[in-house]
């Protein structure tokens, strides 16, 4: 006999536990040693979208595995379940749930891990979900969670919930999370009528991963937790209870409204995080956000992202940028500015305009007296009249070549490059000139420059 | 004992092909096996394995020590396990997951049963058979029978390549 089939059968059983669902059921065909191994597997991972065949036929082996692991008193350590409701089988699968997930606790169920994706319409779960007792890993996706949630919340072993489009409120919301004593990761993504949750250190010990974004910006955060790694809240009002985040690597901030408890500064964030990696801040209001001295293991990945949306008043704006950059400085920073062509533009990166035309060179000569850019991008949408892009394409190349050749006493040297569509490449453009035909092929400018050691630079990568 | 007057303890390890190697103390009770026979004050003199040969205990005994001396960091030990594993044949494999099993070993034990789950995944049954040398004694109805069982297995393109 071949050597992988002489090994002992828990050796083999080890083996298949690593295996997905399917290429383990798959071994029973190898040979009549082979047949039974799987089946007494001790996880079991079912998924509908790499499932292939109908809903019917998936909901059908489900239901008959659970049902023989059921008759043979099998162990199931961990069992992983997705399921997608749509179409003309949301009944169907609604009642299949209905009737296993009260059963895994008798089957000695270990880590259960359930996501429900609602294609359609909001369907209410809470007939199932509250029944999952061995819960480790809860996502929802379009789903209701009803009025009424049971007394007791049986998600003692609960470490990961991810909560997308759910219809749930504050109280109940609460009542969840406070009943999960372990969780680590919470995700709450557009959900309706959860306008305010609250982080506190007492109820969520372990809680290490914040993400909250939203659309509705009556919604609030406010954060009261010192051992968070990740904090990424989108579309919200949020304050912060305390400002120092000994473990927090990464921050993101967008489109937020910031308060704080601090007394002092009333309109400033101070926030001391000495692991701070990562820290992304979108917004169209400059932020009075800044790191104390501690913070310094800042990586050069730092992005910071403004979006200034009204510069009728230029000398303030440029006021508060260079107070923020000069906080940030010791950091690398990419700084995005943007400005909407029409206010009333719908907020998606991709129908972004930037700086307009007239403004440009003032705008840089501006922003040379703030900051040293090491690298600055001039982003073309392929929208809008190409006219104005080629004029706007001249005229801050022509900017950059006097700047260039008059020389600046704090530049050393400074280098033109554009990219070209079709190659996929940056070519360095080494003349004054720009051949018309090459101008048509452009969608990015790249001008990077080196500033002499003397000058402070507070800005490395600077993308308009 | 070892902890009690603070010298690193050597503890020498006889395989059932008669070689001997001495190893840290420290790093053999990884396995439980070892560990028990250490708190039963039974690893004084010579500890006899007598289902691992020389070869794979040596290459265990690598491991033992290599994975001993990365403190608490499970991404760097994961990543010395797949280091460690990443030019191991099947053959090899197979002989330091009975090496694990028998020393109960629990994390060679599953980094070895992971990466041959990794080979046979997303392989047709032939792929498999043919790579691990399995003979198919199914008759081709029975072979047809056990398919259809478990159809929903079988749909879709299988990915047939030695890669």
């Amino acid at each position: 006999m071949d050597r992988i089939s002489k090994l002992p059968e828990e050796i083999l059983q080890r083996i298949l536990y690593f295996l997905s669902q399917k290429q383990a059921v798959r071994t029973s065909v190898l040979s009549k040693s082979w047949r039974n191994i799987w089946c007494t597997r001790p996880n079991l991972d079912f998924s509908d979208d790499t499932f292939k065949g109908n809903k019917q036929y998936f909901l059908s082996v489900v239901n008959n595995t659970l049902q023989r692991y059921r008759d043979q008193r099998l162990c199931v350590k961990k069992f992983h379940l997705r399921i997608s409701l749509g179409d003309n089988t949301y009944k169907e699968s609604v009642s299949f749930l209905e009737k296993w997930v009260p059963r895994f606790t008798a089957m000695g169920v270990g880590a259960f891990r359930l996501s429900i994706l609602s294609k359609n319409e909001c369907v209410d779960m809470s007939s199932v979900v509250f029944k999952a007792e061995s819960l480790k890993l809860l996502r929802l996706f379009n789903c209701d969670l009803g009025q009424n949630t049971p007394k007791n919340i049986p998600f003692v072993r609960l470490t990961v919930l991810r909560l997308i489009k759910v219809l749930i409120n504050k109280d109940i919301f609460n009542k969840i999370v406070w009943s999960c004593p372990l969780l680590t990761t919470m995700l709450i993504e557009q959900c309706r009528g959860l306008e305010n949750v609250t982080l506190e250190k007492t109820r969520h010990k372990y809680l290490k991963h914040f993400t909250f974004r939203t659309i509705d910006d009556r919604c609030s955060v406010e954060i009261d937790i010192l051992t968070l790694e990740t904090i990424d809240i989108l579309g919200c009002k949020v304050r912060f209870h305390s400002h120092e985040f000994t473990n927090l690597k990464s921050l993101s901030l967008h489109s937020v409204e910031i308060s704080t408890d601090s007394v002092e500064q009333s309109r400033a964030l101070c926030i001391d995080a000495p692991n701070i990696k990562y820290f992304r801040y979108v917004g169209n209001l400059i932020p009075s956000i800044s790191f104390t001295p501690t913070s310094n293991k800042w990586k050069s990945s730092s992005n910071v992202r403004f979006y200034i949306k009204d510069v009728q008043d230029a000398q303030s704006c440029f006021l508060k940028l260079s107070k923020q950059l000069q906080s940030l400085s010791r950091f690398g920073i990419s700084l995005e500015i943007a400005q909407y062509f029409d206010h009333n533009i719908v907020h998606n990166e991709e129908d972004l305009n930037l700086i307009r035309v007239a403004s440009l060179p003032s705008f840089l000569n501006c922003l040379f007296c703030i900051c040293r850019p090491k690298i600055i991008t001039r982003y073309w949408l392929m929208h809008g009249e190409l006219m104005m892009r080629e004029t706007e394409q001249k005229e801050l190349i022509q900017y950059f070549c006097i700047l260039r050749e008059r020389g600046n006493q704090d530049l050393e040297d400074l280098r033109i490059e554009i990219f070209n569509n079709s190659r996929r490449e940056w070519k360095r453009l080494r003349g004054p000139i720009l051949l018309e035909s090459a101008l048509l092929d452009i969608s990015h400018i790249r001008i990077r420059l080196k500033w002499r050691e003397s000058c402070e630079s507070s800005s490395n990568l600077l993308e308009l | 004992m070892a902890a009690e007057t603070g010298t690193p303890t050597t503890l020498t390890l006889k395989s059932n092909d008669d070689e001997l190697f001495s190893v840290a103390e420290s790093a053999a009770i990884l396995s439980v096996t070892i560990r028990n026979m250490v708190e039963d004050g039974c690893a004084g003199g010579v500890i006899p394995l007598d289902n691992v040969d020389g070869k794979t205990l040596a290459s265990v005994i690598t491991y033992m020590n290599g994975i001993s001396a990365i403190p608490a960091d499970e991404e760097k030990k994961k990543s010395y396990r797949d280091k460690f594993l990443s030019d191991k044949d099947f053959e090899t494999l197979a002989d330091m997951v009975l090496a694990a099993n028998y020393l109960n070993m629990s994390c060679l034990m599953d980094a070895v049963s992971a990466k041959i789950a990794q080979v046979m995944e997303k392989k047709s049954v032939g792929w498999v058979r043919r790579k691990f040398g399995i003979e198919n004694d199914y008759t081709p109805e029975e072979e047809a029978a056990v398919k259809e069982e478990h159809k929903w297995t079988f749909e879709g393109v299988e990915t047939d390549d030695d890669n």
